[in-house]
């Protein structure tokens, strides 16, 4: 039942390399996840205004708004979903990081990733709704 | 499953010089079932298509 809404799960994945980006879909795809992609925060952004979106993979440096920016407005727009960071530099500010839920450098994206999206996304399910009050 | 989607015997030989992008499609490929040989250029290619070869012409 978690494993088939694990799988399920509406990604959105946010990266000015459109290489990178298609690579993304295609394994994440691969392994039954619904995705979502972006060429920038901005446009990433819209898509999560309009779709239900559970997790958020984004890319720390991009021109016009860095993951950092697009975290902070994200946060705001859906407080509840969980945002991993990528980059293939690992000298990442740590106000960027403090704003995410996960860092994974670019090298090691193919064996991090989906362990981490899983474990993200059963916190989330495992989680009372905002505003719950128990 | 169809055999399409699952094409066990079919080797790829996959170039490319960004590590996330070589590592995600070498996953992705090889969930697919293709056995993946991945290059991060042109010479370590090279060099695997030789010695593949090399090895057949000597068998």
């Amino acid at each position: 039942m978690v494993q088939e809404a694990l799988q399920r799960a509406v990604l959105l994945c946010i990266d000015d390399n459109q290489d990178v980006l298609d690579c993304e879909r295609a394994f994440l795809e691969t392994f039954g996840y619904t995705v979502l992609t972006a060429l920038s925060g901005r446009k990433g952004l819209e898509l999560a205004s309009v779709h239900p979106v559970d997790v958020v993979i984004v890319d720390y440096v991009m021109p016009e708004m860095n993951g950092q920016e697009f975290a902070i407005k994200m946060k705001r727009l859906r407080p509840q979903a969980p945002i991993i960071m990528l980059s293939a530099a690992l000298d990442v500010p740590k106000e960027a990081l403090n704003l995410v839920d996960a860092f994974i450098a670019k090298d090691h994206l193919s064996s991090q990733l989906l362990p981490m999206i899983a474990q993200l996304h059963q916190d989330v399910l495992a989680s009372p709704p905002l505003g719950y009050d128990a | 499953m169809t055999s399409l989607e699952k094409p066990t015997a079919h080797k790829v030989l996959l170039v490319d010089g960004d590590n996330a992008v070589r590592e995600m499609m070498t996953a992705t490929l090889e969930h697919k079932g293709f056995e993946v040989v991945a290059a991060a250029n042109v010479s370590e290619a090279l060099r695997f298509i030789y010695y593949t070869e090399f090895r057949r012409a000597h068998h």
